[in-house]
């Protein structure tokens, strides 16, 4: 092979795996099939159930396609662990019944790589492949919204959290048919970032980091809106893509601004540079919020630099849920006493809601579910009690929590709060 | 944008210049594009974050340990799979590599999960004044080891028997192994020391910033694109290549807005491809047409002979 010909194979390459790149690595939605898509090393596949207690009918399958694997991989297993023990708790109490039957609930799992791609084809495939008469949802708008879109497509009930509601909303301009969304309302959580700091004193100017994924730019306009309402100056926003590794230049606007406070919206790994070129420059806030990187696993990340990093939270022992308590304590120890643990109790309760709307319908048509689903009113779950709106939203309560050596107790509000919340921010301290 | 951002963006293009050095070493020596050089990178840092989790020392350090089993996993590898590919066609050892590149993120994945990880380390959480300019230690660090990696490199490539047993084996296998040049054992060699560096760019990595499986497509990207634009298998033109990227990222981003910085370094790939294919510091027409696209100055079988 001569030169020319080494020259264009490796330009040919390099062009290849910088679509591969593009592709696997997005987490945002309308990114075509990429190599994660077709990659089966990083594919999984399983199901779940327990039949026990009872139960004589045929199984009713429940589908869900977690993000297992990719830059959000991190949220799957908790998620998996909440549904797995929902639906096994069900079952050993006897299944769902459904016109008077007692019917056990199967589970059926699938990986969707943390892409949107793979999440509306696997999500048909639950349907189609599994027969899959409600679906479970994931995590983030970027993955939720492709699953709700096959739900309304496939007109299969579907209900999904960990997935901020307006966002979820404003995908479906004629309104969701068949989806459902239970979490947490961005007007009011892109609050609790500037009334939990007014836990400690500091000058109200906020430096904004976001991404240039759904959220990032959803949220850094939610809170540009809403920090005059507070008494908070926006004194800079820098956007970032995702996969950013350099931000010294964007950590010493920051602090040249002199803002007390940081808000990040950016996925995982670019956090963890953030939080480092903060350390490195020196740069130690007041609070400091890695919004969706700060949720799960951040210590683990940043070793002893996550310590005060502050984000908000979905869950308290005392936010009217009922069992929740139980749940924590019974999984703290594998997802950790915080928010990973709260992702547990999150997916508990969709399998609750579906198996409630399914006793109430009678039936396992998805028709008569969907109707049950959307007169959900009062129900008692361990995340909160869910009411099920018009727009098949359940806005539950928020509140912001912050690491505090391995745990993230509750800082605010005070009536729910676990612990003080620390400033300026120990782990970025000089 | 500010001085301070050139600066800190040239130094951390030794970080990248790191990365892409093995690569272009693979490619120059055994004529291999080595699509799982992502995943050596990365497998260096996990290497690392085991060790340091185990024992409390310096992530640089652990590359003693960690630089040497690459090394010895890499040698092998290619002795028992990609020596049996290479000369049978060039997608086999495309498809090969391609394939560890997937075994390896499968691997790290079930034993790591998916979460970032990284490393702590002194010189990657501060910075020093430089005429009033905040430089990050950590890009100080990657730069120094990426300009003694690289001059060390070039001088044994040069400089020495091996090298130019190396370059032989580049230039003209056939000739070079009648001359006693056992091409197999230069290839692992060659392979051994590319995963090695990659390895160490790996640990400068995950301690100044973190690591996933995830990681290793961007990787070999970033790697591809700095071998372009220095020139394939030019091993100074790595390090060029390397801070033309943080360079131009950090202008950009200081500029327009870092959402455009990849953008831009991608047009100026694309640019460079069309106009100096051969990237920036290859000549464009070779004092022998017959010399591959190698190392610098390949040694000829007379002397390796000599």
């Amino acid at each position: 092979m001569n030169r020319r010909k080494s020259v264009a194979a490796v330009s040919t390459v390099a062009a290849l795996a910088m679509t591969l790149a593009a592709c696997g690595s997005s987490s945002g939605g309308g990114s075509s099939s990429s190599a994660a898509a077709t990659s089966a090393s990083a594919s999984a596949s399983a199901s779940a159930s327990d039949s026990g207690g009872g139960a004589t009918g045929d199984p009713i399958v429940l589908g869900t396609t977690l993000p297992l694997t990719g830059p959000l991989g991190v949220f799957g297993p908790p998620i998996q662990a909440g549904y797995e023990q929902a639906v096994a708790a069900i079952n050993a109490a006897g299944g769902v019944d459904v016109g008077g039957t007692k019917r056990p609930l199967k589970l059926v799992i699938k990986d969707s790589k943390s892409d949107p791609t793979v999440v509306t084809s696997t999500t048909k495939s639950l349907i189609t492949d599994d027969q899959a008469v409600a679906l479970l949802g994931s995590v983030t708008p970027p993955l939720t919204i492709p699953f709700s879109v096959v739900a309304d497509q496939e007109q299969i009930p579907a209900i999904s959290s960990l997935t901020p509601t307006l966002a979820w909303k404003g995908a479906s301009a004629a309104g969701w048919k068949y989806a459902y969304d239970v979490f947490v309302d961005e007007v009011e959580q892109t609050a609790v970032n500037f009334q939990a700091s007014d836990l400690v004193e500091n000058n109200k100017k906020v430096y904004l980091f976001t991404d240039t994924e759904e959220d990032g730019k959803a949220m850094g306009g939610l809170w540009e809106q809403q920090a005059s309402k507070y008494g908070y100056t926006i004194v800079g926003r820098s956007n970032f893509p995702p996969g950013t590794t350099d931000f010294t230049q964007f950590v010493q606007k920051a602090k040249d601004s002199g803002a007390d406070v940081v808000i990040a919206q950016i996925i995982p790994p670019d956090a963890v540079a953030l939080w480092k070129a903060m350390k490195a420059l020196k740069y130690q806030p007041k609070t400091a919020w890695p919004e969706k990187a700060g949720t799960v696993g951040f210590n683990q990340a940043v070793g002893p630099l996550a310590e005060g990093a502050s984000v908000f939270g979905w869950w308290a022992p005392k936010n009217g849920n009922e069992g929740g308590q139980a749940v924590y304590d019974a999984n703290k120890a594998q997802f950790g006493d915080g928010l990973g643990t709260a992702c547990v109790i999150a997916a508990y309760a969709m399998v609750q809601i579906m198996a409630d709307a399914i006793t109430r319908a009678g039936s396992t048509e998805p028709d008569a579910i969907n109707t049950a689903l959307a007169a959900t009113k009062d129900l008692p779950t361990v995340l909160a009690k869910i009411t099920i709106g018009p727009d098949h939203r359940a806005v539950t309560p928020v509140n912001a929590v912050q690491w505090q050596g391995d745990a993230q107790p509750i800082v605010w509000p005070a009536d729910q709060a676990t612990a003080k919340m620390l400033a300026p921010v120990p782990g970025l301290a000089p | 944008m500010t001085a301070e951002a050139l600066v800190n963006g040239a130094l951390l293009g030794g970080l990248y210049a790191l990365v892409a050095l093995g690569l272009s070493l693979v490619f120059g020596i055994m004529r291999v594009v080595n699509l799982a050089h992502g995943i050596i990178v990365i497998a260096g840092a996990y290497f690392a974050i085991v060790i340091t989790r185990q024992v409390p020392v310096d992530p640089l350090l652990t590359f003693l340990v960690v630089g040497p089993a690459i090394f010895l996993i890499a040698a092998l590898t290619q002795r028992l799979l990609l020596q049996r590919l290479i000369g049978q066609s060039l997608e086999a050892p495309l498809v090969a590599t391609f394939g560890l590149l997937l075994v390896g993120q499968g691997l790290f994945t079930y034993v790591f999960g998916t979460s970032p990880l990284s490393m702590s380390a002194p010189w990657a959480q501060n910075s020093i004044s430089v005429f009033g300019m905040s430089i990050l230690t950590v890009n100080m660090v990657a730069f120094a080891l990426a300009v003694a990696v690289i001059i060390a490199t070039q001088l044994v490539l040069t400089r020495t028997r091996f090298g130019a047993a190396l370059r032989a084996s580049a230039s003209d296998p056939e000739t070079a192994s009648t001359l006693g040049v056992n091409i197999n054992k230069m290839h692992a060699l060659t392979f051994g020391i590319a995963a090695s560096i990659a390895a160490l760019a790996g640990i400068v990595y995950g301690t100044g910033l973190s690591v996933n499986p995830n990681d290793a497509l961007p990787m070999l990207v970033l790697g591809f694109t700095v071998v372009v634009m220095g020139g394939v298998g030019n091993v100074p033109g790595t390090l060029v290549g390397g801070v033309l990227v943080g360079v131009v990222a950090a202008a950009v981003g200081g500029l327009i807005g870092p959402v455009y910085s990849p953008i831009a370094v991608n047009v100026l790939l694309l640019i460079l491809l069309l106009v100096r294919p051969r990237g920036l510091f290859v000549r464009t027409t070779p004092r022998k047409p017959k010399t591959p696209a190698v190392t610098p100055n390949a040694a000829t079988p007379a002397e390796v002979a000599a």
